[in-house]
């Protein structure tokens, strides 16, 4: 029975994931030709639009935040586990159930706030196009908390308690040039 | 007091950090005045992201990736070796030059440490060098990928400091280069002393040439990317977009292997890694907010000043302390905390930002090689079955040369900003 819930819930884990990353492919597609536009008009063309690096920055921050919830479904985000690694499993299970509440409330704050937030932009305006409000670009920070707070639940019933070997190699030190 | 109390104990048992730090903004603005300023909240995640510099980072990454994924490595490698093979130890010193030239087009010095890890530790072992000796030069050169640039820790850096990117990675060129060149001589003087293999003759120029014809293409992007930037020609966003479409380029038209569906899961990958580290970013301006109603990097300043007003001595505490905590924590997310904190206080003792940077970003590469936990002998351990120990025995004499150029960095700031005064970053 446990089992079943565990799997159903990891099922619906990878669904949201599958959508996520779509969305998250096509806003980078988007960013990279709208920066390559930039490129091209600076250079060569000179047409000198002037929403280019402001739309950038929005794309950015929707795919970026949008790859949070993505991460948070294969348990990327890096942590310390020196200390988790070491519990023994009756007091591990406890911990990193508490973990994933502490989690869910974080990004539960972020949604409710955001919320709010995101409503206030529909009464700014973007600098670069005349009438166009800062809404769409504000809902990012409600979406993508939502979209975690679904993962976290439903990452949180997957694994319950248990650990995960992905935690343990390369990519939880992982840092970049 | 509750704040770094809730930092440390959620860090502790293994929160992720930036679930942690952001908590830890909630929890100080709490203490201020309850939910009244909540608001502020998804503010700061706004506009913490909010930058146009930070763009560089994911199409650095998108960038190396691809490199990656098209097999540019092992061409580079085999460059390398035509260029040293002949010298005493030279598969080791092949692993350094093939470090600098892998700098333009890397992921990440753990991934560094892990791609060589596979390929050039078992090549150096079939050859005759003992393991744990090839280990500990991959090891020694992994730092050098992230230290020269382009170097996404500079981004960091930059974006959240507000100092240039461009003469930060013209101040990385001298100390990666300098890094490469001290550990080939301890390569050559252990080589000599333990009689480890070299290629019978040297490779003769046509050999060269034919290496360098099937690695010219990777070898060139790092010029395309730093000539453009370093000169002014462009932004370092614009460089990351152009390395983006020069190694789609290659992928798609002269190397052919490069598929819409790999290019697809580089992207997502690409994104995974970046929601990561801006998850980090977005919940430090969080953090960051409530320090700064507290005026908490000041009160800190003045605690140092108040304990020492050497400047030697508080630098050498701020270098110590960076090769600590890189060796326990995420370097990039220790740079987006401790970067706002700790630049008033080298700015009070006279360091400029942009000098301070190439300290931080120096002394947080090498904590990754510092035994006995930094992440890339984790990685290189495991990719390899060498025990940590051997390694961290062997490892030694690279670490303290290493730690040398980092001083002899830290300590004489015109030799360290002598390249970006060159340029006229200052």
């Amino acid at each position: 029975m446990l089992k079943n819930v565990k799997e159903i819930f990891g099922n619906i884990s990878e669904a949201i994931s599958k959508v996520n990353a779509i969305v998250i492919v096509i806003l980078m597609m988007i960013l990279v030709i709208d920066v390559w536009i930039g490129v091209l008009d600076r250079y060569i063309f000179g047409w000198e639009i002037a929403w280019i690096e402001e739309m950038a920055r929005y794309f950015m921050i929707w795919a970026v935040l949008l790859a949070v919830p993505c991460a948070l479904a294969k348990r990327e985000h890096i942590g310390l586990f020196l200390v988790l690694n070491k519990m023994p499993r009756a007091l591990r299970v406890p911990v990193l159930v508490i973990l994933d509440i502490i989690t869910f409330i974080f990004f539960l704050i972020i949604f409710i706030y955001g919320l709010d937030f995101a409503q206030s932009g529909a009464s700014k305006y973007v600098d670069s196009i005349i009438g166009v409000t800062m809404f769409i670009p504000y809902l990012s920070i409600p979406t993508f908390a939502f979209i975690s707070c679904l993962q976290v639940i439903c990452t949180g019933i997957r694994d319950f308690g248990d650990i995960h070997v992905y935690d343990l190699d390369e990519k939880s030190h992982r840092s970049f040039t | 007091m509750i704040v770094l109390f809730t930092f440390f104990s959620l860090l502790i048992l293994g929160l992720r950090i930036g679930v942690v730090v952001g908590i830890s903004g909630i929890v100080g603005i709490m203490t201020i005045s309850g939910f009244d300023f909540m608001s502020v909240v998804p503010q700061k995640i706004f506009n913490g992201l909010n930058l146009f510099p930070f763009l560089a980072m994911p199409f650095f990454i998108l960038a190396g990736e691809i490199m990656n994924h098209i097999g540019i490595t092992s061409k580079i490698i085999a460059f390398a070796n035509v260029l040293v093979g002949h010298k005493p130890g030279g598969l080791a010193h092949a692993n350094m030059i093939s470090s600098v030239f892998f700098a333009g087009v890397s992921g990440a010095a753990t991934s560094d440490a892990a791609a060589f890890g596979r390929t050039l530790v078992p090549a150096m072992v079939k050859a005759g060098y003992d393991r744990p000796f090839a280990c500990a030069v991959t090891a020694a050169g992994s730092i050098i990928g992230p230290t020269i640039p382009p170097s996404g820790l500079m981004v960091v850096y930059g974006s959240l400091m507000g100092v240039s990117i461009g003469g930060l990675f013209a101040a990385g060129i001298l100390p990666g280069i300098l890094i490469c060149i001290v550990c080939m001589m301890v390569i050559t003087v252990v080589s000599k002393r333990r009689n480890f293999p070299m290629a019978a003759k040297r490779a003769s120029f046509k050999d060269v040439m034919h290496a360098l014809k099937e690695a010219y293409l990777a070898l060139i992007m790092p010029l395309i990317i730093l000539g453009g930037i370093i000169f002014g020609v462009f932004t370092p966003t614009e460089a990351a977009s152009i390395a983006v479409a020069y190694a789609l380029i290659l992928g798609v038209f002269v190397y052919k292997n490069l598929s819409f569906s790999a290019l697809s899961s580089i992207i997502l990958s690409t994104s995974r890694i970046c929601g990561v580290i801006f998850l980090i970013i977005a919940s430090a301006s969080i953090l960051g907010w409530y320090l700064s109603f507290e005026q908490i990097p000041q009160a800190l300043t003045s605690a140092i000043i108040g304990i020492t007003e050497n400047p030697y001595l508080i630098l050498l505490l701020i270098i110590v302390f960076l090769l600590v905590v890189g060796m326990i924590m995420d370097i990039t997310a220790m740079l987006i905390i401790l970067a706002p904190i700790l630049v008033p206080i080298t700015a009070s003792i006279g360091i400029d930002p942009l000098h301070a940077g190439i300290i931080f970003v120096l002394a947080l590469n090498i904590s990754l090689m510092t035994p006995p936990i930094g992440a890339c002998l984790f990685v290189l351990s495991s990719v390899t079955g060498e025990k940590m120990e051997r390694i961290a025995a062997s490892l030694w004499p690279f670490l303290i040369v290493e730690i040398a150029v980092l001083f002899l960095f830290a300590y004489w700031a015109d030799f360290a900003l002598f390249i970006p005064r060159l340029l006229g970053f200052l």
